[in-house]
């Protein structure tokens, strides 16, 4: 037994390591972050009281859009052509919100109160629905991811019983997630103040929601390509074509929305005169939403497996940016106040985390059924069984 | 004793009935749950906004001696520190502003403004700040998460963090909500800069002063009558409020704007649910035909 552990470890690729340590040594900055409160480890303040850690969780919870996107595809759509993304896309989707909810947790000044949210309820707040649909929604993903982790114990007697509530599920997390991937924008409707107006919209749930799908169709593309270099397999070509598909869709209302927001409310001059702001915009427009458009329009892009990840990236990329502005670079410095800049705890408590994403991912890649049915990628390429290839 | 009403409701209940009651019921849910965030702003408006506790600060009175600042920190325990913006120990400051070629000055109390709707009220997801009904915005602070979402949503950048603490707490201004005499800053300013009484006849006393010196303050007006969608600190100055740290916001409240968006959500979750169901029944006969298809444009 004890040598069996032993041959497994020395199996594993080296990265497996590497992640370990991150996540040892940001777990213990975590610990320590909560026993010395938020003042000693994080560069937060007053004229700046959300930093990375948000910055994060925003960009987290859109990437995980792709879980509940590609859930209303298969169940309620019933495409089933694209049923072997379902796994790896809700596992990616579950380790996607579990690292919100730590990060969230140590973003809490009083972390040891974390259920109150639960219990004191202000039905009129932005955040108090976003917490709510995030613990439920986490609940479902768990649910929908369960079938893969009782495969291959006793206990899989009671996966029809689950999947027989498969649907109801999939469409009460298809309504949770329309609701906190928009709310996480109505977060940013109060700090009119401080937030840049190419950023600040009353459209800004619209926004969120809409930029919510296209990055999380573009991280189940981006992860088809990168679990065929770590496991070897991945989906056929076809599907993630048929995906790529959407994007462009997408993106152009999204692209439409955004000019055609700033038009209305007078606000289109600022995109070339903000100077910072300005570049920051432009960048997300350029590399987030017309570069993927293009990309994504043309059949050889998408039939090209690099070509659709490169895309893919573009359009996470972009995605991250408007995540990433909207909480923290488009927030405009206070007189006098010098400007936020991560503290290296937050930073480590940050990769800790997100390297546990990973370190999860390969592991349960590894030991459970997840990819039962993709494709083994070295195969031919004949037209691949598509729905429970092994069984 | 009327029997019939019992028969119907005991053991009479068909199939059709059955499902008339689940129906209305499920629509009495989604309406009970449209209009409870209405419920909830108006359970706490109280006294009659005009009756509300309220202070006037007149800059152009202001002297900047501060012991409005002292006389705070005695009466709310807070500690001495050196500080040039309100934190965890500081709920009130007066900071002067001087234009830049000197000729223009003013001194500016910082402080809760007490919002006739507060943001920090609004966003706040545990309901630890309140308003209460006769006007003070004020701090349960055994319920508060520490999320800071109040210190984000803040127009006037008041709520403090106690940073210092490894289990901190938000800071800031309470009125003096228990204190009988009213807030411990207006009973020791010695100018009379510093007002405290009840907010419409407070509102009455600074137009009487604009209507006696047509020239001396700013836009003729009182900031915080209107502003914001009205605040329970108003303030009167000679130079542009902008200058002095008083944002532009328009009359409308900022948690108007927010609530236009938190409202729809029980019925954005009713309306996708119902979508996705239908579009469920519908596409169900597609199933195999999708199957085969596999194409992409």
């Amino acid at each position: 037994m004890q040598k069996k552990i032993i041959d497994e470890l020395r199996d594993m690729p080296k990265f497996v390591y590497v992640l370990a340590m991150l996540v040892a040594f940001g777990g213990a900055v975590g610990i320590y972050r909560l026993y010395a409160g938020l003042g000693a480890t994080t560069n937060l303040s007053k004229a700046y009281p959300w930093g990375i850690w948000i910055s994060f969780d925003l960009s987290t919870v859109a990437l995980s859009g792709g879980a509940f996107t590609l859930a209303a595809l298969v169940y309620v759509f019933h495409m089933h052509n694209l049923h072997a993304a379902v796994r790896p896309t809700v596992l990616a989707g579950l380790l996607g919100y579990t690292s919100v909810l730590i990060i969230l947790f140590m973003d809490l000044g009083r972390w040891d109160r974390a259920y109150h949210f639960l219990i004191y309820p202000n039905l009129n707040s932005a955040l108090f629905e976003v917490s709510w649909c995030i613990a439920l929604y986490s609940s479902i993903l768990v649910y929908e991811l369960s079938p893969v982790l009782l495969q291959n114990t006793k206990w899989k007697g009671a996966i029809p019983v689950l999947e027989k509530y498969t649907v109801p599920m999939v469409i009460a997390g298809v309504s949770l997630s329309t609701l906190h991937q928009s709310s996480l924008g109505t977060l940013f409707i109060v700090m009119s103040a401080r937030l840049h107006p190419l950023w600040h919209s009353m459209l800004l749930p619209i926004f969120f929601l809409i930029s919510s799908l296209a990055s999380g169709l573009a991280l189940i593309i981006a992860g088809a390509t990168v679990s065929r270099w770590v496991f070897k397999r991945s989906l056929p070509q076809k599907l993630i074509a048929k995906l790529g598909w959407f994007l462009p869709w997408i993106l152009g209302v999204y692209l439409v929305l955004k000019l055609g927001e700033l038009e209305v409310t007078d606000e289109l001059h600022y995109l070339f005169t903000s100077g910072k702001y300005s570049v920051l915009f432009i960048s997300e427009l350029v590399f987030g939403m017309i570069i993927p458009i293009i990309m994504f329009s043309r059949k050889e892009v998408r039939h090209s497996r690099n070509a659709s990840m490169i895309g893919a990236f573009f359009v996470m990329a972009g995605v991250v940016l408007n995540r990433f502005n909207a909480s923290w670079f488009a927030i405009q410095p206070l007189q006098g106040v010098e400007a936020y800049k991560p503290h290296w705890m937050e930073v480590a408590i940050l990769v800790g985390v997100a390297s546990g994403v990973f370190l999860a991912y390969t592991l349960i890649g590894r030991y459970f059924p997840l990819f039962d049915e993709t494709i083994k990628i070295d195969e031919p390429k004949h037209a691949p069984k598509l729905i429970a290839a092994t069984e | 004793m009327n029997n019939n009403s019992c028969q119907t409701c005991g053991t009479d209940v068909s199939r059709r009935d059955f499902l008339k009651i689940a129906g209305a019921s499920t629509c009495g849910i989604a309406v009970a749950a449209l209009t409870s965030g209405e419920a909830l702003a108006s359970s706490n408006e109280g006294l009659p906004l005009e009756e509300h506790k309220a202070m006037l600060y007149d800059s152009t009175v202001c002297i900047g001696c501060k012991q409005c600042e002292a006389a705070c920190k005695l009466d709310n325990n807070l500690a001495e520190e050196d500080v040039n913006d309100l934190s965890g120990n500081t709920f009130t400051i007066i900071k002067e502003y001087i234009s830049e070629d000197g000729t223009e000055s003013a001194f500016r109390k910082y402080q809760c403004m007490h919002c006739v709707e507060p943001s920090c009220v609004a966003s706040c997801p545990v309901a630890a700040l309140t308003k209460l009904g006769d006007g003070p915005v004020v701090y349960d602070e055994d319920v508060c998460i520490g999320c800071r979402y109040c210190m984000q949503a803040c127009p006037y950048g008041v709520p403090a963090y106690d940073w210092s603490q490894a289990y901190p707490l938000i800071r800031k201004c309470d009125l003096c909500y228990d204190r009988p005499e009213g807030p411990a800053c207006a009973e020791t300013c010695p100018k009379g800069a510093l007002i405290y009484g009840k907010r419409g006849e407070l509102i009455q006393m600074a137009k009487e002063r604009i209507a006696l010196n047509p020239d001396k303050y700013y836009e003729n007006r009182v900031f915080g009558e209107h502003d914001g969608g009205g605040t329970s600190f108003l303030i009167l100055a000679a130079v542009p409020f902008e200058k002095i740290g008083l944002p532009p916001l328009g009359n409308e409240s900022l948690p108007s704007h927010t609530h236009t968006a938190t409202s729809v959500v029980p019925g954005l979750f009713a309306g996708v649910a119902g979508l996705m169901s239908s579009i469920y029944i519908r596409t169900k006969d597609n199933e195999d035909d999708d199957l085969h298809e596999g194409g992409t444009t």
